[in-house]
């Protein structure tokens, strides 16, 4: 019936005609494509092997991470002290050590990585800036104000430095607040976004600068300290439950939404047409970024460049395809971060340098290396 | 942006908030981690910090086994509140538990002591502190140049292996008052913490000393959980700096008995107890009436203006300076309370407050091999200048070492006599100073040669 | 077939500056439709609301009966498809993923194969299947254009709106371009509408013309024939011309002439 239609038309020519007819047939046969899907399929694969590459890549780096140290315990002691931890049989002097100290921080450096990593995906994607990180709304200042008034108001002294944490928790969530509330009277595009991010970035920051102004030495070389990020500002294993807890929380979202970001990245009108409240979805996004950035920054301190770099460099082996890119970088960020608190800890020993520190000298070259290198239509 | 997402937004972060905040805070285990097991608070009067030091004098010796015997056996009542230090294992009553103990450390027993540490809690570290080095097999760290200083009282120098990096790094310290001090390791990021735990076992560290604000909790939480392990004794006491009060006297009065060594402390005992005699003689005689003063606080690298000005703070790394210089009748012209103890002033400022006279002091100049008398001199004289150009006539001294060091009590008399000529007898000022150089560091000269170097009180008197 | 209503729409951005004012139509027939009209009158805006991604001040759209403002994005996104206006994606991924995007309504499980059979298709009949693997930004106007188009077509919606789909692409492409989506509308029954500069293509190829004039209001609906007069598109475009009938197509054809000063000027 519609072949009629199509051929009764005398403004088509035979060639168009043939096209679309040709576009309304069954393919399942065709052997071209079946030489595509087969190329599609390889190219999965790929990813999937990046991916399983990536999850050795992080297990080899953990295991390594957990043997280095300054006292010198044997590679295998170091397992079998675990071993005999998790069997109830404690007997080695070094105990503490491996099981204490060790183990959480690279439990820890793990979560961060991976958190602040997924955050940087996240971000970069819904803002549609290369230069997006978890802390592009402003969740670093209020931190960090958080931080500054448990330091310099003796929160810390009098309870503790949990005091700390749950202060810079809390305040890093208010820039999320304040940009979710003023989407109310303007917009959540990204500029938008962006901007209020900056401003109230700005407003925070004089705060605390005011009150580092006032502080004593101890306590600003305190904050200078958690201000770079540090691993060994996690005390054992008691700052592990939370943050483990809302980094996996985070990391199941973002995989489950990874679909969606796909859509919104190819522009808020046609991720519109296709059925996702672009402003909505981004508005979501930049909170499910805040709080797990926050979880994570309230115990490290503001550990830079694996929110930013990670996704870069991930996307250079398994491309822009967020359903791949936000498992891979999660494991790339968390294989990371083990890497620089393992250099940090080696490299000017006695003397150690936080994971912050080291981040940053990896991640500057980095970052201008992939400047150098890619050209504009790639990115 | 439809006003129901920003409700459930916000309503989003707030359940968040509170169930971490709330996870957070039951799983806090209250206390800043470095305390003890009872969050006690002492109160004490006494130089001597331990618990046994029952009469509160400056020794522990049979006389505090009296002391507590009497207790015991009726004949004399205890007030807990004067005598805090008599109830020796804090269990609330005295009894012959507490003397004997005071005894085992008078016998000089293994095992442990206890100190009213610098957050007023109950302390502890091994006692005596020199087993714990096993002859040599472990070693000392102390922060800073003026930590050494104490090392070389006890006769403990040849142990300490490392050092903080502070303003003098080891590779600047003066090889004759400090011998080997370029052979010593140094940790260059001053600030302790987890990252360092390690490394003090894998250098086998066993005692470290220094300020209160440079061992972070997570390095003390480490060192308190894994104490049965390595026993790595960190004594809490102020070095050079006074903590709420606790001065460098206090300290290395406690460290004697720590150490099971006040045959070597009973020396430093005995000069500070002469100059403070001396001082109170000088007082006594003549009419002194009280001079203000203001100690502006250099050194190198330090900006000439605004100055730190050494102040009346009530936090509780302090109020360094002050101390030693009030126990001359001075009293400061400037009664800023800051919680740093350090305040910087505009020189401006510091004229207008109109001081009868500007005692600058400094740390690191005198321990220091790359700065010599001259050039020393000169940069006093810098500070001094801009003092004269603004019109100020009283008198300035500059002294080449943080005066709340072990050096600080030497050079009193010396600058009482500058400004109370008639009071303090210069000999006997010089004497007491050369004194201490000659018993108590590695200072080579002889009387003439102190006069003339940099440890002397650099007076001022240019108009 | 979907049947699209607009009834007395009026659309601006804030309440001060309304961009559409008061417009009807009713759209029953499956077919090309092309929206045509002088820079900046609306014509945006107006398949915008179509698609909800805008919403009207006043008035109501109405598809198959139901008006959008009570559907979700994702109920109209099943109905009407999109094709934006030139667009980067931030981050671009290969051809053939960026078009698989527009199967985003469509993926279920299992459904990759049919998913990948109608990109492969659509990457066919734009001419673009040499292009599966390159990186989507990579590639010049014309080919970005065309990615765009099929990650248009393979949503399978009833209606379609490309957003200025030619305006990149050489008059080879125009024409074919336009010649295919008037072959698809009447191939699957559906309703394209698309907003074309040329008038001569838009004679050809649509089966009904949309006049927008200044100030945002419709000026004329119907056949080319009708609707692109000597009298219509001086009015709207201020330009004289002259218009004769094809023999062969027996479409109008415009030559243009000179443009008349201080007529349909824009403010």
């Amino acid at each position: 019936m519609s072949e009629n239609k199509l051929e009764e038309d005398h403004i088509l020519s035979a060639d168009v005609i043939n096209s679309v007819k040709d576009w309304n047939t069954d393919y399942s046969d065709d052997a071209q494509f079946a030489d595509t899907v087969k190329d599609y399929k390889s190219s999965i694969v790929k990813k999937f092997i990046f991916i399983a590459f990536f999850l050795v890549v992080i297990v080899v780096v953990t295991s390594i991470a957990i043997t280095v140290g300054a006292v010198n315990i044997g590679f295998f002691e170091v397992y079998e002290i675990i071993w005999q931890h998790l069997t109830g049989n404690i007997v080695s002097d070094y105990d503490y050590i491996v099981f204490e100290m060790r183990l959480p921080r690279v439990v820890a450096g793990i979560i961060a990585g991976a958190g602040l990593a997924i955050c940087g995906v996240i971000m970069q994607s819904v803002l549609k800036n290369p230069l997006a990180d978890p802390y592009t709304t402003g969740v670093s200042s209020g931190a960090s104000f958080g931080a500054v008034i448990a330091m310099t108001l003796g929160f810390t002294a009098a309870f503790g430095s949990n005091s700390l944490v749950i202060l810079a928790f809390a305040f890093s969530l208010v820039p999320t607040m304040v940009i979710a509330m003023m989407s109310r009277f303007s917009n959540a595009s990204p500029t938008t976004v962006i901007m209020a991010g900056i401003g109230i970035m700005y407003i925070f920051n004089a705060v605390t600068t005011v009150l580092m102004l006032w502080a004593d030495s101890s306590a600003l070389n305190q904050i200078f300290y958690w201000q770079t990020g540090s691993l060994a500002l996690i005390k054992g294993w008691e700052s592990i439950p939370v943050m483990f807890g809302v980094v996996l929380f985070g990391v199941v979202i973002s995989m489950f939404i990874s679909g969606k970001l796909n859509v919104l990245a190819t522009g808020d009108d046609s991720a519109k047409a296709l059925g996702i409240n672009a402003d909505r979805m981004r508005l979501l996004c930049l909170v499910l970024t805040g709080i797990v950035s926050a979880a994570v920054v309230s115990y490290t301190g503001l550990i830079g460049f694996v929110g930013l770099v990670t996704p870069h460099i991930v996307r250079m082996f398994i491309g822009a395809d967020n359903r791949y890119l936000v498992p891979a970088s999660a494991i790339f960020g968390a294989a990371l971060m083990i890497v620089a608190d393992v250099i940090g800890r080696v490299i000017i020993y006695p003397s150690a340098l936080p994971v912050g520190v080291v981040m940053s000298f990896i991640g500057g070259p980095i970052f201008l290396w992939m400047v150098i290198r890619r050209n504009s239509s790639a990115w | 942006m439809d006003q129901k997402s920003v409700i459930i937004v916000a309503a989003v972060i707030i359940a968040v908030a509170i169930v971490a905040v709330g996870f957070m805070a039951f799983n806090n285990n209250g206390g800043s981690g470095s305390g003890e097991d009872d969050g006690r608070t002492y109160t004490i009067n006494t130089e001597l910090r331990v618990f046994g030091n029952a009469n509160n004098d400056k020794y522990l010796n049979s006389a505090d086994v009296t002391f507590i015997k009497n207790i015991v056996d009726g004949k004399s009542a205890w007030n807990s509140a004067e005598n805090p230090l008599a109830d020796v294992n804090a269990d609330g009553k005295i009894t012959s538990k507490d003397y004997e103990m005071v005894q085992d450390y008078i016998d000089g027993k293994t095992g442990t002591m206890y100190y009213v540490d610098w957050n007023k809690q109950r302390s502890s570290v091994d006692y005596p502190l020199t087993n714990v080095l096993e002859n040599g097999t472990y070693g000392i760290h102390s922060m800073f140049s003026t930590g050494l200083d104490w090392l070389i009282i006890l006769g403990l120098y040849d142990n300490v292996t490392y050092m903080s990096n502070g303003d003098i790094g080891p590779d600047d310290l003066d090889l004759e008052l400090y011998p080997n001090a370029d052979k010593l390791k140094v940790f260059k990021d001053i600030r302790l913490t987890s990252d360092h735990y390690e490394t003090f076992i894998n250098e086998k560290i066993k005692i470290t000393m220094g300020d209160k604000r440079w061992y972070d909790d997570t390095f003390l939480k480490a060192v308190e959980d894994n104490f049965g392990k390595y026993n790595l004794n960190v004594i809490k006491l102020p070095m050079n700096r006074t903590v709420d009060g606790i001065t460098w006297e206090d300290t290395m009065i406690t460290l004697g008995v720590m150490f099971n060594l006040q045959n070597k402390s009973a020396g430093y005992i005995k000069y500070i107890e002469k100059v403070d005699a001396a001082i109170e003689t000088a007082i006594a005689s003549a009419d002194v009436g009280t001079k203000t003063y203001i100690m502006p606080y250099t050194a190198p690298g330090y900006d000439l203006n605004p100055m730190y000005v050494d102040a009346h703070g009530s936090g509780p790394v302090l109020m360094a300076d002050v101390y030693t210089i009030e126990k001359l009748p001075l009293t400061s012209a400037v009664s800023v309370v800051t919680a740093d103890g350090f305040d910087a002033v505009e020189a401006e400022t510091i004229i207008k407050y109109n001081p009868n006279a500007l005692i600058i002091s400094s740390f690191g100049y005198a321990s220091s091999k790359s700065m010599t008398k001259e050039q020393y001199v000169d940069h006093f004289q810098d500070i001094a200048d801009i003092f004269r150009d603004m019109g100020y006539t009283g008198l300035i001294y500059g002294i080449a070492f943080e005066n709340c060091t072990m050096a600080g009590s030497a050079f009193l008399l010396t600058l009482a006599h500058s400004i109370w000529d008639d009071a303090f007898d210069e000999d006997e000022a010089w004497a007491l100073m050369y004194e201490y150089y000659h018993n108590f560091t590695n200072y080579k000269g002889s009387l003439s040669d102190l006069k003339d170097s940099k440890f002397a009180v650099w007076e001022n008197l240019w108009y | 077939m979907v049947d699209i209503e607009i009834h007395d729409v009026d659309f601006g951005y804030d309440e001060s500056h309304i961009v559409l004012h008061n417009i009807n139509l009713e759209i029953h027939e499956p077919g090309l439709y092309c929206i045509i009209g002088p820079n900046g009158v609306g014509k945006s805006t107006m398949v915008k609301c179509v698609s909800k991604i805008i919403s009207p001040l006043k008035g109501q759209v109405i598809l198959d009966g139901q008006d959008v403002a009570e559907m979700t994005h994702k109920d109209v996104a099943f109905k009407v498809g999109f094709v934006p206006a030139f667009s980067q994606d931030a981050f671009s991924m290969s051809v053939i993923n960026t078009i698989l995007v527009g199967r985003y309504n469509h993926q279920k499980w299992g459904s990759r194969q049919k998913d990948l059979e109608m990109v492969y298709k659509t990457m066919k009949l734009m001419h673009i299947e040499n292009l599966a693997n390159r990186s989507y930004n990579a590639l010049s106007a014309g080919q970005h254009q065309k990615v765009s188009i099929a990650r248009g077509l393979v949503q399978e919606t009833e209606v379609l709106i490309l957003d200025e789909p030619t305006a990149n692409l050489d008059v080879k492409y125009q024409v074919y371009v336009m010649e295919m989506l008037r072959a698809i509308a009447i191939e699957k029954n559906m309703v394209i509408m698309t907003i074309c500069h040329d008038l001569n293509i838009t004679s050809k190829y649509a089966h009904q013309v949309i006049m927008l004039a200044r100030p945002g209001k419709i000026h004329a609906v119907g056949k080319p024939e009708d609707v692109l007069t000597v009298e219509n598109i001086r009015e709207v475009y201020g330009i004289n011309c002259r218009v004769y009938t094809d023999e062969e197509t027996k479409k109008p054809y415009v030559i243009l002439g000179s443009a008349i000063m201080g007529m349909a000027e824009d403010y």
